[in-house]
């Protein structure tokens, strides 16, 4: 094996991508083969370590330097300063969030553990860290009783938004009769603000793989869909490849480790709808159908794809599962809460300084979020509100900035923590101009299936219309309430429920703000053009 | 099935156990408005009416009709809340495209309507838009309307479910969605068979048919259950009548033969036929059909055929009278006119008899279709059997069959000269239906005839009453024998059938032709009787399947025209004979 004195680990990923990573990645390469290091220096590609501002990232091992953001003018200097002569180009250096200047509230990556260090479309780098060992674990030495024990102690509740404990979510599809079971992960990540999912795969395709068999070893399925969500084009791409490659290793198909037990992985390409994203929906989706929700009950853990019984599980769900088996419940429950164990990727954007992935355990305020990891508000702006969980989550005030971030209390404080963006607004943003877009998007994706949800949608994004245009009734307010008050009781499926919540909170906590644009007919900041 | 016992308004009321919470409320008359549930459609739960809250300390809202009623469960149907949410959903869908009722066919009749009135809405609140959506008149008997459409999507099951022929759909999503046609096509273009369940299943003004707007609401119709008398199905409708006008055919969802589906020869086209009906008795004088009378004409009939001899008389019944009629028929021609020439309009029928039953077709995991013709009658059988393939992966084998559209359902399509190829086919299924044609040959019915007992076997009637007839003993072959003296009973029948009798009509000395509508055969006539048409008969027909099921009259016939059985009653008077 070749010996390099350098690694430089240029970030692929779709945001890189975008701002040029190829090319940066391309150029290094002629670069170094012009200076004769190509047999010193190695350059790796890597997924991102969660940064989305300050792109392409460049790595460079042993003196852990970050550079960001490179561009292809700068690979020059690079190469000839740092990997010729050594020395670090200041100018080029950037500090990472996951390496905080306050130490106290480390990052604790248990999910994002691998991604942007590993190269994902080598099963042998997650390999060397300890990939695959869970499922060898699981497959030699357990029975599917004791995954489920281990998986139920560990507290691991669904990551997806609905927070159900996925110990009895497993349990549940393993009792339920009928043949054959199904494992999906739900890949169709399309809350808006979050990318959480899509970083996970990119980074580290093959904790998802092992989790989906281990999965199935303790349910009693032998097939698997993963459900991407259609623009992952890189996602889709790594997941292919990390099929093939744990096929050819034996962790997929037939005899996995030896054993009798079988398991194969299919994937299944969204079509762009939100509602896909809607457990019941993804699944009549993959049995070809329009992408609706089904009533419930009966539950996806007895009527499932095609009628029978599966798990679906979130991407991040499953990424928490090949640790908890290595380590134990009992590690996995020293992070986080008592009541929600383990830790909470999230995406951080708005107006803020460090947008971006974090991952960190469960229960940290919001306010340590902002200020620690997202480095504060730019231009010492005033924080005005936070909305977390996409589209549909709460909108939440100065006042609850303190409340934990955990799935219990914040539905205790009547909060929801959601998917895990978090968007971020100073005192400058309005709050009808905030929720026109989200209103709309709504109006845009509601599939049509339930009345409260179809009508609802588009009633309230005409009414907030009109209230941003000066054309507000004194009623609007009473009639926002009334819709989604009803949308929330009645609809069908979580998203006409989620639809509501922006909508409430808003008028729960900004009333005022909102009541000057209908009688006054002026926008308080003056961003609404009236 | 187990019974269950639920609390429903704090009241005990029991149910069995694969109930839902809306099939228990009905089961113990609780009334739960609905709007998307149609009964022997699957339910969607997309209208949100029939919510009712589930669970005593944690109260969860759920749909009635969606939710499977257990033992134990605390249910309220009828809180302030729930018809609060009610109220705004109403609201909502009132709000979302054109329900203004005043110019609307379905007012008076609209379930949407009866809710609005019910929940005692007067005014809509949320934003109007009136989107301005595309009304569909292209096809021949159906306008869609979608300024009406409520998005229930009952049209849509029913045409899935019931038809099995998925010409409906939804497209696009959210505000957009719209009841879709084929691949975005016109009515008229589409694939849709024109069985009409759609209309019969819309709660609103959405979907009706071009003859009956406007012309009645229901509470000043009428409503009479009969038998269809196009084919021998027998499927069960509902004649819809005001002032003694048919406005409207739907289909009897409580028909154990057709559970409401219909063809459109079934629902439309008895109301489409124009043609110059017969109201006085004609006599033919000097080569011209002359108006006549009741008295002269049983003169002339007496006069005429009264006087030949049996052996020169021969009659012909249509297998649209009833049994009754046809019972008479054959009495008057044996004892009256001492003839044994009778004989069925449309030929004789085959010599094995089907004795299974159509709804066993949806059980069968194989199919055999035998020389069979379902592009004229007997669409509905060729929708049991879409239905069997579809909805539960009956496979399916034509042997020479007219199918019209149904091969593209088809295993294997044979010849049939192939028909052994199937023996192998059968042993293998659990459940066999074959059914097969009128127009068989003897090696067919030989093949067919090894089976008899075992499978659920179906043949098809070339009449309505056939195999009524046959029951009452007229099956053999009419012989003119140079017949002088023929007595037609056409009732209302098709000129498609009575063409085959011109010839033999031109070699007798005097024809008597009782029909309802002036046909091919007038021509030839020379005594003319006014028959009651389909509508104004009752009797009993028996169906292919040998279920007698009783057809009533839903409206009364012109002054004039006299029952076909009071004719034969009469004319035997003269005679001298006396006639049961």
């Amino acid at each position: 094996m070749a010996l390099y004195r350098a690694h430089v680990i240029v970030s692929i990923d779709s945001f890189s991508i975008l701002k040029g990573a190829i090319e940066v990645k391309d150029t290094l390469i002629d670069k170094l083969k012009k200076y004769k290091l190509d047999q010193e220096v190695k350059v790796l590609e890597m997924s991102t370590l969660g940064q989305i501002k300050d792109v392409p990232v460049i790595l460079i091992y042993p003196e852990k330097v970050v550079y960001a953001p490179v561009k292809v003018e700068d690979i020059d200097e690079i190469v000839e300063e740092h990997l010729l002569k050594g020395r670090v180009v200041k100018r080029l250096i950037k500090e990472l969030p996951w390496l905080p200047k306050k130490p106290k509230l480390e990052e604790a990556r248990i999910v994002l553990s691998n991604a942007g260090l590993i190269d994902p479309e080598l099963i042998e780098e997650y390999i060397a860290n300890d990939g695959y060992v869970a499922l060898g674990k699981v497959v030699k030495e357990m029975k599917p009783d004791e995954v489920l024990e281990v998986i139920e102690n560990s507290n691991l509740l669904g990551r997806g938004g609905a927070a159900f404990p996925t110990g009895l979510k497993w349990k549940f599809t393993r009792k339920a009769k009928g043949e054959p079971k199904y494992i999906i992960a739900n890949a169709d990540e399309s809350e808006p603000g979050t990318f959480k999912d899509r970083l996970i795969l990119e980074g580290d395709p093959h904790r998802i793989i092992e989790a989906m068999v281990i999965a199935g070893f303790a349910v009693g399925s032998h097939i698997g869909y993963i459900y991407i969500r259609g623009e992952y084009a890189l996602v889709i791409e790594r997941i292919k490849n990390a099929i093939n490659q744990a096929h050819n290793m034996g962790f997929l198909g037939e005899n996995i480790f030896g054993s009798d037990f079988n398991f194969e992985i299919k994937i299944h390409k969204g079509a762009g709808a939100y509602v896909c994203g809607e457990e019941t929906a993804l699944i009549e989706s993959i049995e070809g159908k329009r992408g609706e929700p089904r009533t419930r009950p009966p539950y996806p853990p007895t009527y499932g794809l095609w009628g029978k019984p599966t798990v679906v599980n979130n991407v991040e769900t499953f990424a928490n599962v090949p640790p908890i088996i290595r380590n134990g419940p009992d590690w996995f429950k020293r992070f986080g809460t008592e009541r929600c164990s383990g830790t909470k990727v999230y995406t951080i954007l708005g107006n803020i300084n460090n947008k971006g992935l974090i991952e960190v355990p469960m229960g940290i305020s919001l306010r340590d979020v902002i200020n620690i990891y997202g480095d504060g508000i730019p231009g010492d702006k005033k924080f005005k509100l936070a909305q977390t969980g996409g589209t549909s989550g709460s909108i939440i005030p100065e006042s609850m900035l303190d409340v934990p971030m955990d799935y219990a209390s914040m539905m205790e404080a009547g909060a929801a923590l959601g998917s895990g963006a978090l968007l971020i607004c100073d005192e400058t943003n309005c709050i009808v101009d905030l929720l026109k877009p989200l209103t709309h998007f709504f109006n845009y994706e509601s599939c049509g299936k339930c009345v409260p949800c179809r009508v609802g949608t588009t009633k309230i994004y005409k009414i907030i219309e009109r209230i941003s245009r000066g054309g507000g009734l004194n009623t609007d307010i009473s009639m926002l309430e009334d819709i989604s008050k009803t949308m929330a009781a009645t609809s069908l499926c979580g998203l006409g429920q989620a639809a509501a919540v922006p909508v409430l909170s808003a008028i729960k906590h900004f009333r005022g703000e909102i009541e000057t644009h209908i009688f006054d007919k002026i926008c308080p900041l003056g961003v609404c053009k009236i | 099935m187990a019974e269950i016992t639920l609390i429903i308004n704090g009241k005990k009321v029991k149910g069995e156990t694969e109930d839902t919470i809306l099939d228990v409320c009905e089961k113990n008359g609780i009334d739960v408005p609905t709007l998307c549930h149609f009964k022997g459609l699957t339910d969607v739960g997309a209208c949100r009416m029939c919510i009712v809250e589930i669970g005593e300390e944690r109260v969860a809202i759920n749909t009635a009709c969606t939710t499977q009623a257990l033992d134990g469960m605390v249910v309220k149907t009828d809180t302030e809340r729930l018809n609060n949410l009610r109220k705004i959903n109403i609201e909502l869908l009132l709000a979302e495209r054109n329900h203004f009722c005043m110019f609307c066919e379905m007012s008076g009749d609209c379930e949407l309507q009866d809710l609005a009135y019910r929940f005692k809405i007067d005014y809509i609140r949320y934003p109007l838009l009136f989107p301005k959506l595309p009304l569909d008149a292209s096809h021949k008997y159906i306008i869609i309307d979608h300024n009406r459409c409520i998005l229930c999507g009952r049209c849509i099951r029913a045409c899935d479910e019931l038809e099995a022929n998925h010409t409906l759909d939804f497209r696009e999503r959210g505000w957009q969605k719209m009841i879709n046609i084929d691949l975005n096509s016109t009515l008229r273009e589409s694939t849709c068979t024109s069985c009409g369940s759609c209309i019969q299943v819309c709660p609103t003004g959405a979907i009706f048919d071009k003859k009956s707007p406007y012309l009645g609401r229901s509470e000043e119709c009428e409503f009479t259950k009969t038998v269809c008398s196009e084919c021998s199905v027998g499927c069960g409708t509902e004649i819809v009548t005001r002032a003694n006008h048919i406005l409207r055919i739907n289909g009897n969802f409580d028909s154990d033969v057709s559970r409401g589906l219909l063809c459109d020869k079934g629902r439309f086209e008895p109301l489409y036929k124009e043609k110059k009906r017969y109201l006085k008795p004609m006599v033919r004088v000097n080569g011209e059909l002359k108006e006549s009378d009741w008295e002269e004409a049983t003169k002339i009939m007496v006069e005429k055929i009264g006087g030949m001899d049996g052996k020169d008389i021969a009659g012909l019944v249509s297998a649209r009278a009833t049994n009754e009629t046809i019972d008479l028929f054959k009495k008057l021609i044996n004892n009256v006119f001492c003839s044994e020439n009778i004989g069925m309009l449309h030929g004789p029928i085959t010599t094995i008899k089907g004795k299974g039953s159509l709804n066993k077709i949806l059980e069968s995991d194989l199919i055999i279709v035998v020389g069979a013709d379902f592009s004229k009658d007997h669409k509905v059988v060729r929708s049991l059997i879409k239905r069997a393939v579809v909805k539960n992966d009956s496979s399916l084998i034509l042997v020479n069959s007219n199918a019209n559209n149904l091969s593209s359902y088809a295993k294997l399509l044979l010849k049939k000269e192939e028909l052994e190829k199937v023996n192998e086919e059968i042993s293998m299924a659990n459940e066999v239906s074959i059914i097969f044609g009128y127009k068989i040959s003897g090696d067919v019915e030989k093949w067919i005839s090894k089976y008899g007992g075992e499978v659920n076997l179906i043949g098809l009637m070339p009449g309505t009453n056939s195999l009524g007839a046959y029951k009452l003993g007229i099956n053999r072959n009419f012989k003119p024998r140079k017949a002088r003296g023929l007595y037609i009973l056409a009732v209302d029948e098709d000129n498609d059938i009575l063409e085959n009798i011109i010839e033999e009509a031109k070699k007798s000395e005097f024809v008597v032709l009782q029909t309802s509508y002036e046909n091919v055969l007038s021509k030839e006539a020379d005594l003319i009787i006014p028959s009651m048409m389909w509508a104004e008969r009752s009797g009993n027909y028996t169906n292919m399947e040998g279920k007698t099921q009783e057809v009533n009259k839903s409206i009364t016939s012109p002054p004039e025209v006299k029952d076909d059985r009071e004719i034969m009653v009469s004319i035997a008077d003269k005679i001298g004979k006396f006639l049961s």
